[in-house]
Formats: C-alpha cells, sequence, structure tokens
C-alpha cells in the first residue's frame, strides 16, 4: 500500500487515536493501534423522520431507540409482564412517542445547559464545569442525580490522567515527527501484512 | 448503569447551539449524557406507567404488549413537577 491510495497528502503530524477513528482506510486489523473510544456516530443519516436542522442537533434516532430498549427490558423497572401463557411481553413505544421522547431529550440539555451557564457566569467563570451542572441539576429537582454523576467525573478524570501519561510518553520518545510517522507507517504496514497473511 | 450511551460529541454540539453558551469544560458533556441516561429513564418508566394503568381492568394484553402513546408520556409529564420545563412540548398533544 503506498500512500497515494491514502489520497496522497504527506501528514503533518503522527496521528493520534482520535484521528485514526475518523480514517476508515487506515483500520489494518487487530494487530494495528488500539482506538480509543470513538465518541462521535455517523452524523445524521439515520435520522429519516426529522428535519435536516433538528437531525443535527439532536441524538441520533437509532441511539435513542437502543436506549429505550434497555430501558423497556429492564428487569428492576418491572415493565415487562408475563401472560397466562407464561411469554414475556414488554411494551413498546409508538413512532411519535419516540419523536417525543427525543425532543424532551434536547429540552433537557438546552435546559440545563442554560441553568448551568447563568450558575457559571455568576461565579465568575467563562467555561461551564461539573459543578455548575450539579447546581443546575439541585435547581431543577434533580438532586438525585447528583453522586451519581459525579462518580461519572471521577472516571472522567481518572482516564484523563492515563491519557496524559500516554502524551507525554509520546514526547519522551526521544523521536522527531518525522521518525515517529515513519515508526507508526512501519507498525500499519507490518499489521496490514499479518492480517492479510490471515485472510 | 445502561449499556448505550450518547455521543459525547453530539451532546456538545447542542449545548453549543444556544449562542449564550460559551466554552464547555471537558468533563461537562460526559456528565450531561448520564444525566440525561437518568432523564429519559425517569421518563420512559413514568410514561410505562401511565400505559400499564390505562388498560381496562387488569385482565388486557390479549392485544398483545402494550404501546406508549404520547398521551401516556402527557400525563407522565404533567403528574410530575420537576417535569414543568415539558409542559410546552406536550401541550400539543391531545
Amino acid at each position: 500500500m503506498s500512500d497515494k491510495e491514502f489520497g496522497g497528502k504527506a501528514r503533518k503530524h503522527a496521528l493520534m487515536p482520535s484521528e485514526l477513528s475518523r480514517r476508515p482506510d487506515l483500520r489494518v486489523g487487530p494487530a494495528s493501534v488500539t482506538l480509543r473510544n470513538i465518541a462521535d456516530t455517523v452524523p445524521g443519516s439515520d435520522d429519516l423522520s426529522l428535519p435536516k436542522e433538528v437531525a443535527k442537533a439532536s441524538p441520533s434516532a437509532a441511539t435513542v431507540q437502543k436506549i429505550i430498549n434497555e430501558v423497556l427490558a429492564s428487569p428492576s423497572l418491572e415493565l415487562a409482564t408475563t401472560s397466562a401463557d407464561g411469554a414475556t411481553q414488554t411494551m413498546t413505544f409508538a413512532k411519535e412517542s419516540r419523536d417525543l421522547l427525543i425532543e424532551c431529550c434536547v429540552e433537557f440539555i438546552t435546559m440545563l445547559s442554560s441553568e448551568a451557564n447563568d450558575i457559571a457566569e455568576k461565579d465568575a467563570k467563562k467555561t461551564i464545569a461539573c459543578e455548575h451542572i450539579t447546581k443546575a441539576l439541585q435547581d431543577l429537582g434533580f438532586e438525585d442525580y447528583i453522586p451519581e454523576l459525579l462518580r461519572v467525573a471521577e472516571q472522567f478524570r481518572v482516564s484523563q490522567v492515563s491519557r496524559e501519561k500516554k502524551q507525554s510518553k509520546i514526547e519522551q520518545s526521544g523521536m522527531t515527527n518525522d521518525e515517529l510517522i515513519a515508526a507508526q507507517e512501519a507498525l500499519f504496514r507490518d499489521a496490514g501484512e499479518k492480517y492479510n497473511a490471515t485472510t | 448503569q445502561l449499556k448505550t450511551s450518547f455521543p459525547v460529541a453530539r451532546i456538545k454540539r447542542i449545548m453549543q447551539a444556544d449562542e449564550d453558551i460559551g466554552k464547555v469544560a471537558q468533563v461537562t458533556p460526559h456528565v450531561v449524557s448520564r444525566a440525561l441516561e437518568l432523564f429519559m429513564i425517569k421518563l420512559i418508566s413514568a410514561s410505562a406507567d401511565q400505559a400499564r394503568g390505562a388498560g381496562p381492568g387488569g385482565s388486557g394484553g390479549s392485544k398483545g404488549p402494550k404501546r406508549i402513546l404520547t398521551h401516556h408520556m402527557k400525563r407522565a409529564v404533567k403528574a410530575d413537577e420537576t417535569f414543568d420545563f415539558l409542559a410546552d412540548i406536550v401541550d400539543k398533544i391531545p
């Protein structure tokens, strides 16, 4: 595989894992560089029912559907019923209900952001931080969410620390950018060869 | 809790669709994502409760699994104070 097949543009820096997720042509198989969570899904193409502007600024319908199914199937919520012949039936959401749910989600995010923004401003801060969100939730009556959210924030901090360790590892490797790029391409080639050899 | 979660970048985009919103700390969309999850669970459960209570007597179900309809959601919203911000959205439903 030559650079020309990748679209030819000379890279200015070695690719970071987050950028790899956007370059499907570089995924050469299991032996390659591990990818971190691919946070963004393919934008809006499955939002058939929503107008484009709304679709761009709302969660993907497929994700919402997945979550709906998970919640409805969850035994702890006792949403499944067992009929006389022993069959389990779960409730379903009508299509308009799903769309309504999506609207509610967007409204929730917007309202939460707006409240948190006001709180941040009063705090003379330009960036909305976690504590502004938790205070907003408190004001809006969702204080029971707070303990769980603090856990999420802590988990994130931990993952950031390990990420910084990886960043500095690259800086400390003592290799120049070009050397790093060359090393990475060598790894891709090797992985590609191993992958092709096994298929 | 749940296995699926909302894409963080999408949440950030929704947040910043509001012009008043400036910068957002990196951790914030993750926290909002989880809050949204919990909110959805609450709203879905409340709506399902409405749908369950709506059937005749206790012997319903012969028509198959109950479907949660928009008026169930509307009732759920009206029944809970914390859902007040959704009042406008559900008003258009009969």
